[in-house]
């Protein structure tokens, strides 16, 4: 392994015997081993952040349904009152519009003043508007 | 994914899949009744303006059924419930019938 300062020029490579090792080639050298990654960390986090948004508002609308049935069961006393009231309103317009059409002045005055003011009566009617409010009010 | 992990996973979805459908079940139900309540709500303040009307319907009645002495309208009175008494004019025979108050 000699390289004299002549025209000729020698060249020699190291064998393999010397236990020097080649160089990595460049393209390999930069980047390390290649590892992979399991999806299941992510998705398990994600489901986590999604399962507490609808256990959280789960919870919301159930406050919320609970709330409006109370609302609702204090409503109904004052819900079967006024549906009573309405009953008995029309009930009594109707009574005094048949004893109008009968020929009883009194009622057929009160009839008049009434529709004076833009309230007619229909007897027919009454009765009906009267039972579908109270069915209403259920 | 190991098959433990896929299970686990499977099953973090269906649970999410149920409620998911549960909120939507609740929502849809709160909203009616919500509806229900504002409808009742309304009922009852109709009802209250009409509250006015009925009184001065029987009042007007029970005026001018004492006023003539109309037993038809007494009559009708009483289908409904409602009875009154006519107080008699004080007349001034009564008056003098009343005793002096002692000095």
């Amino acid at each position: 392994m000699n390289v004299t300062p002549s025209s000729k020029t020698v060249v020699s490579l190291p064998t393999s015997g010397t236990g020097e090792t080649p160089a990595a080639p460049a393209t390999s050298a930069s980047a390390g081993p290649v590892r992979s990654h399991s999806a299941f960390l992510p998705v398990m986090l994600f489901g986590l952040a999604v399962l507490a948004v609808l256990v959280w508002q789960t919870w919301l609308l159930s406050t919320e349904r609970e709330a409006l049935v109370t609302a609702h069961a204090s409503q109904q006393q004052t819900v079967d009152n006024a549906g009573n009231l309405r009953g008995s309103l029309d009930t009594l317009a109707a009574d005094t519009q048949r004893l109008a059409d009968a020929g009883n002045a009194n009622a057929a005055l009160l009839v008049a003043e009434l529709k004076k003011r833009g309230i007619t009566i229909n007897p027919q009617a009454a009765a009906a508007v009267g039972a579908a409010a109270a069915a209403s009010a259920r | 994914m190991s098959r433990v992990q896929f299970w686990l996973a499977t099953a973090l979805g269906a649970l999410c899949l149920v409620l998911a459908m549960a909120n939507i079940t609740l929502a849809s139900m709160n909203r009616g009744l919500q509806g229900d309540i504002g409808a009742r709500q309304q009922f009852v303040q109709q009802s209250v303006q009409l509250e006015g009307l009925y009184r001065e319907i029987i009042r007007a009645l029970a005026e001018l059924g004492a006023r003539h002495n109309d037993q038809d309208v007494r009559a009708l009175l009483q289908r409904h419930g409602i009875t009154y008494t006519v107080n008699a004019p004080a007349t001034p025979a009564a008056r003098a019938a009343v005793p002096a108050p002692r000095k």
